[in-house]
């Protein structure tokens, strides 16, 4: 079985709104694969499936194999899979220090945590700031200390949400340069707005639309899919 | 190693406050206020590193005091019984915690639980006057309470009590190692990821910690403290009454915290000497009530002082551009998480 | 036929008495989200009004029914304005102040009144329902939380202020911009809660020897009631008080009100738990 993340039938329901329709869905080893998406296509509820932030009303989430529908996210994360949220999701009251080398901890010894964290620091370029608190930091370098957590944790796939929104143009090429070099160890699903960034790193583009997959494929064929624009424009229900 | 020099400094002066404390004060006050100091460290513990406010921390303090009287009573050498006085609120606290974290209840409704978790203790034991309740040798006495237990002994010896001074000396020394071992606990991973649940409690979890099962841990260690110093309380009173359970002394509790100031452990402590001395004497002069002092001073430093008086002193060397490392993100922290809940 | 009648008079009432002890505190909680612990407090300051008013000479009712509501209500006003304003959406802090104000609250009844126990006589006659004599005066107290939740859902649901406050509640932002003042908005509920929190505590007076901690024996069960229901005022309120009335009559009959007092706590207990936004988070949802 060489799919990292399949989903069987996938659905998530709010009261009487459908969030995510009975969705299939498949991710390749080592593959970096774009979510895109008007708002409210469902990408952050089938996001939060994944992850397990939410439990599917139906189908089926196997990760590695194993099926992982109704697990609790400390279990899905445990299985070696780094999440960046939305918001930047870091630990305020902690030094930037801690809140990278709490991730490694988890899963390796105080020496090799100590290693990986140093390690994460100077690949993000966070070494200056490792001793300041996250709180006081600006929004780029918290998504950054963000993506230092996930990379700390060794993950084999890593679910990033948003992770460019509210970056300068500088900022983003950096990010782009960090999610390709993480993707030579990892499997990567990116859920994401900006066209720039999703151009400027992915292969395949998987897009949403109302709860459902509307178009799967290459991000070039993707871009100048009719059906793709008018969902973009809303001309199409 | 700043971090150990500052706890190292602390117990020092601690140290020695200990040593002169009895040229001032006499030490039957000076000893329950240490308790008190040491029932208010352990809420400290709990609110300000776990993000844990709980209404019923005296329920602890209680069960831990009757355990203690109603094994003494039974056993009749305090060693067994003092172990007890730690045991069983911690067993407790622990269940009581594993229902309410696996719950996912938030932070109002844990007040909720807490508070009536305390109260349906109260009105229990309030309620057991009758002699048909018994456990073993010890009645459980309704609202007179249990008194005549053995208190406080050298282990082994029945006959050394450890009373007046050298029980003043026992509890000062217990306060001390409390705090000595609280500080390692909170510079141990443990404590980082107790402070980092506090912080996101998501980010925690998608790390792969499981939040819950290290939050009940951290609210038993609270409830094990807590009942130690119902213990040793016990001991001091020589009596024990429901009144150890009531929302009163639920209440004084958090005041400290929140006067002598969260996220420090310096400052629950400090907090419950200060106030519990000033309602002793306020409770001498008799011209007010303590209540209404005690109330405005809970008001007063809500609006006013919301980090407390021990983060604020340090906030203040700080902005002197004297040496001090410590902050406390508590006030920053409790707005934030007071708007995300309901 | 006769007992069965008399169980469920008790059973209404003991469900009217909770819904009359909270209703004040849902108002604010369920509008404003602030708990105000001080609301056991309030009532014992009703009590308070009442008895004073009464032996001023003030006709009891009088006393009841509009001394205490306006005279807590102005207190609710005075606090509102002094502590309460400065904490809006910070609810743990709200907690902890509004608890060091029933502390006060309490310093002074004491300072006043003393540490004894007041009271006044209950103004209505027993009836006798078949072999059983009934209280009289627990007919009126079912009367008067009738009339007031009644009149709670007619001025929220029918008039002006009510369509205002409601929409202040959920969209502050729009409303000021609508040209309303969320800030007086929010004080005039203030005082609204409050003034039935102290009719609460007048209409209860003559049933309790007033002293001045009679306010902590109401607060705890008013708070869970509260909590209970969730965050709809009037669905809330009903649904919780109904389901713990009920277990702690049911309790009460079978051993004895100690039993029902611990039964209706750990019904509570049980119940968030299970349903840890209460119970309107769950069913009734959308409703007032």
């Amino acid at each position: 079985m060489s799919s990292v993340v399949e989903t069987r039938g996938l659905t998530m329901q709010f009261g009487g709104v459908t969030a995510v329709d009975n969705v299939d869905f498949r991710l390749e080893r080592k593959e970096l694969r774009c979510l895109i998406g008007p708002n409210g296509a469902g990408k952050s509820t089938f996001f939060k499936c994944l992850t397990g932030q939410l439990k599917p009303s139906g189908g089926h989430v196997f990760i590695d194999g194993e099926d992982t529908t109704g697990w609790d996210p400390h279990w899905i994360a445990r299985l070696g899979i780094g999440v960046k949220t939305q918001v930047p999701s870091v630990m305020d009251g902690l030094s930037v220090r801690e809140n990278i080398w709490l991730s490694a901890y988890r899963t390796h010894g105080r020496q090799k945590a100590r290693r990986l964290a140093d390690d994460a620091l100077e690949r993000l370029g966070l070494g200056a700031i490792a001793k300041s608190q996250v709180g006081r930091l600006s929004h780029g370098e918290r998504q950054r200390v963000e993506l230092g957590i996930v990379m700390a944790g060794e993950p084999w796939l890593v679910l990033l949400d948003e992770p460019a929104a509210g970056m300068t143009a500088e900022e983003v090429g950096r990010m782009a340069e960090i999610v390709a070099e993480l993707n030579r160890e990892a499997a990567i699903i990116i859920v994401e707005h900006d066209m720039q960034f999703i151009r400027s790193i992915a292969r395949t583009v998987t897009v949403f639309s109302q709860g459902r997959i509307l178009i799967e494929d290459d991000v070039d064929t993707v871009m100048n899919d009719q059906a793709v624009r008018d969902v973009y424009l809303g001309k199409k229900a | 190693m700043g971090e150990f020099r500052h706890a190292a400094t602390v117990i020092a002066i601690a140290f020695v406050a200990m040593l002169i404390g009895p040229s001032l004060l006499d030490t039957y006050t000076l000893t329950v206020l240490i308790i008190y100091g040491l029932l208010a460290l352990s809420l400290g513990l709990i609110w300000g590193f776990g993000g844990i406010l709980c209404f019923g921390q005296a329920a602890f303090f209680g069960l831990g005091a009757y355990a203690y009287a109603i094994a003494a009573i039974n056993v009749g050498e305090s060693t067994v019984p003092f172990l007890l006085g730690i045991a069983v609120p911690a067993a407790f606290a622990f269940v009581l915690g594993a229902m309410m974290f696996y719950g996912r209840l938030s932070d109002v409704y844990l007040g909720v639980i807490t508070l009536v978790v305390t109260l349906i203790l109260f009105k229990f034991v309030n309620s057991t006057a009758g002699p048909e309740y018994v456990i073993g040798t010890a009645r459980l006495g309704g609202f007179n309470g249990v008194p005549g237990f053995q208190t406080l002994n050298v282990p082994g010896y029945p006959n050394w009590y450890i009373y007046d001074r050298s029980f003043y000396y026992f509890c000062a020394v217990t306060l001390l190692v409390v705090y000595a071992l609280m500080r390692w606990l909170i510079a141990s991973p443990f404590g980082r990821i107790a402070v980092a649940i506090r912080e996101n409690e998501q980010r925690v979890e998608l790390m792969g910690y499981d939040v819950r099962f290290r939050k009940t841990v951290l609210f038993a260690i609270g409830g094990a403290i807590a009942g130690l110093a119902g213990t040793l309380f016990a001991s001091w009173a020589e009596i024990v009454t429901p009144g150890l359970f009531s929302l009163a002394q639920s209440a004084e509790v958090i005041v400290w915290c929140i006067v002598g100031g969260l996220g420090t452990l310096t400052g629950p402590v400090i907090g419950a000497m200060i106030l519990a001395f000033l309602k002793f004497l306020l409770g001498q002069q008799g011209q007010f009530d303590s209540t209404l002092i005690l109330g405005l001073i809970l008001v007063l430093s809500v609006l006013f002082l919301p980090r407390g008086v021990v983060p604020s002193i340090d906030l203040l060397r700080k902005r002197a551009g004297l040496s001090g490392r410590r902050t406390a993100p508590g006030r920053r922290r409790r707005r934030a998480r007071s708007m995300a809940d309901v | 036929m006769d007992l069965a009648l008399v169980v469920a008079f008790q059973v209404i009432y003991s469900i009217a008495l909770l819904v009359l002890i909270s209703a004040g505190l849902a108002v604010v909680f369920g509008m404003m989200r602030v708990i105000n612990l001080a609301h056991g407090e309030f009532m014992m300051v009703g009590g308070y009004a009442t008895i004073v008013a009464v032996g001023a000479g003030v006709n009891i009712y009088v006393a009841m029914l509009i001394v205490a509501p306006l005279t807590v209500g102005i207190l609710g006003l005075v606090i509102e304005r002094l502590v309460i304003r400065f904490l809006y959406g910070r609810l743990v802090d709200t907690m902890l102040a509004t608890w060091g104000l029933s502390l006060l609250l309490i310093g002074l009844a004491t300072l006043i009144f003393g540490n004894t126990t007041t009271g006044i006589s209950v103004p209505i006659e027993g009836f006798p329902i078949g072999a059983y004599q009934v209280n009289g005066y627990n007919l009126f107290v079912i009367v008067v939380t009738a009339v007031m939740v009644v009149a709670i859902y007619a001025v929220l649901s029918g008039t002006r202020w009510g369509l205002i406050a409601r929409g202040t509640m959920q969209r502050s932002d729009m409303a000021s911009a609508l040209g309303y003042s969320p800030d007086r908005i929010y004080m005039l509920t203030f005082f609204a809660g409050s003034a039935l929190t102290g009719l609460a505590g007048g209409v209860l007076a003559p049933l309790v020897g007033l002293v001045p901690t009679s306010g902590t024996q109401y607060i705890a069960k008013a708070f869970i009631t509260v909590i209970s229901g969730g965050a709809s005022v009037i669905a809330g309120l009903l649904s919780s008080a109904t389901l713990f009335g009920l277990v702690s009559q049911i309790f009460t009959f079978s051993v004895n009100s100690m039993v029902g007092e611990i039964a209706l706590l750990i019904a509570a207990v049980i119940l968030l738990r299970l349903l840890p936004q209460g119970i309107t988070g769950r069913f009734f949802r959308g409703s007032m």
